[in-house]
């Protein structure tokens, strides 16, 4: 009958026994042939799972991952700069407005500007802008606007799922 | 190069040198690979997990705060990752249900003819191929990659009590065999 459980046996290998237990378990252990067998059954697969070899992986294998890498790196790159140029797009336009409602405010109040003092100037080119943008909330104004900025997300929504396409095939092609 | 720790080379990676992510992948690769292998049970398969694997640990590596081992960091992409394969593949295939199973018998897989032909190693590698995925990645990270039940249970998210069960119950269900085929007299 085994007198030493296969728990105890398991961490008298793994050396997570106390000085009691081991000793305890060294004298079943000269006394038990059963269970000195079992501990030396233990410690034969210990040794052997000891010796267990690595699978080795294709030789190209790194060179793979890297050349993988790349290309998504590349694809990251692309979808980057493409929404940079998008937006770079977008701020310029919005720019552009409000140049023209400055430009446009500038030329209704007959350019007197130059001869108000600095903090006039401020002042006056706030009013301006806020004209402007009131301008833009009026029922012609929301909708020319709102036409404009859908185009340009239509638009830029296109060539970006476009963009995208391509650069998922790119990256499967490199498969 | 080589010499560099794990650490020195993820700083170069991060500080742009993605080149240097090729001596990662050439550290682990192998391990990493008779992880994956002996969990899937699948060459082919465990070499299309495994770049998977470095793939996602290079575009995590940002959310890499050195807090842990880089290698126990890793590995928990790698088990994770696999595991989920191999959950995807019992999703598919009904039949392969024992595959995470807490309960195995190696017996059955067991083929007596084998070690007339071949040595004990070749017989321990086959017969963790046979164990459940988790118990065989228990074998394999204590004794392949060295690792401690503390570091296997961060890798494999459970306890180091469970980490301890698995590990005992594998080394007992390959000491049987042992026993019951008389293969201990092998052993040097």
């Amino acid at each position: 009958m085994n007198k030493l459980s296969d728990d105890i046996l398991n961490k008298y290998i793994d050396g997570e026994l106390d000085h009691t237990s081991l000793k305890y378990v060294n004298e079943v252990l000269s006394s038990s042939i059963e269970d000195k067998k079992r501990l030396q059954a233990l410690l034969a697969v210990h040794s052997e799972l000891k010796k267990i070899k690595e699978n080795q992986v294709a030789e190209s294998f790194t060179n793979l991952v890297m050349k993988k890498l790349k290309v998504r790196n590349k694809a990251f790159k692309e979808q980057r700069h493409f929404i940079y140029a998008i937006s770079s797009i977008f701020v310029i336009v919005l720019l552009v407005i409000i140049g023209l409602i400055i430009y446009y405010g500038v030329n209704q109040s007959g350019g007197t500007q130059t001869s108000q003092t600095y903090t006039q100037v401020i002042i006056s080119f706030f009013r301006l802008i806020a004209s402007g943008i009131a301008q833009i909330f009026t029922p012609r104004g929301i909708s020319v606007f709102g036409s404009i900025i859908s185009l340009g997300i239509l638009i830029s929504g296109y060539f970006f799922f476009e963009n995208l396409k391509a650069s998922k095939q790119k990256v499967r092609k490199s498969h | 190069m080589n010499s560099l720790t794990d650490l020195e080379i993820i700083a170069s990676v991060k500080r742009g040198n993605q080149a240097d992510y090729a001596i990662i992948i050439d550290r682990y690769k192998n391990k990493a690979f008779s992880l994956i292998k002996r969990m899937l049970k699948n060459e082919m398969e465990a070499e299309e997990v495994l770049q998977d694997c470095f793939l996602k640990a290079y575009n995590a590596l940002s959310s890499f705060r050195q807090e842990a081992k880089f290698s126990t960091w890793f590995y928990r992409i790698v088990y994770n990752t696999t595991l989920s394969k191999v959950s995807a593949r019992k999703r598919k295939i009904e039949n392969e249900m024992s595959s995470l199973e807490d309960h195995f018998n190696l017996e059955s897989d067991y083929d007596f003819r084998m070690t007339e032909n071949s040595d004990l190693s070749s017989f321990v590698n086959i017969m963790l191929e046979k164990l459940p995925p988790n118990y065989s990645s228990v074998l394999n990270l204590f004794y392949l990659n060295e690792m401690s039940c503390e570091e296997i249970s961060e890798v494999m998210n459970i306890s180091i009590p469970n980490v301890k069960v698995m590990l005992h119950r594998s080394r007992n269900a390959l000491r049987d065999l042992f026993i019951k085929n008389d293969l201990i007299r092998e052993v040097s």
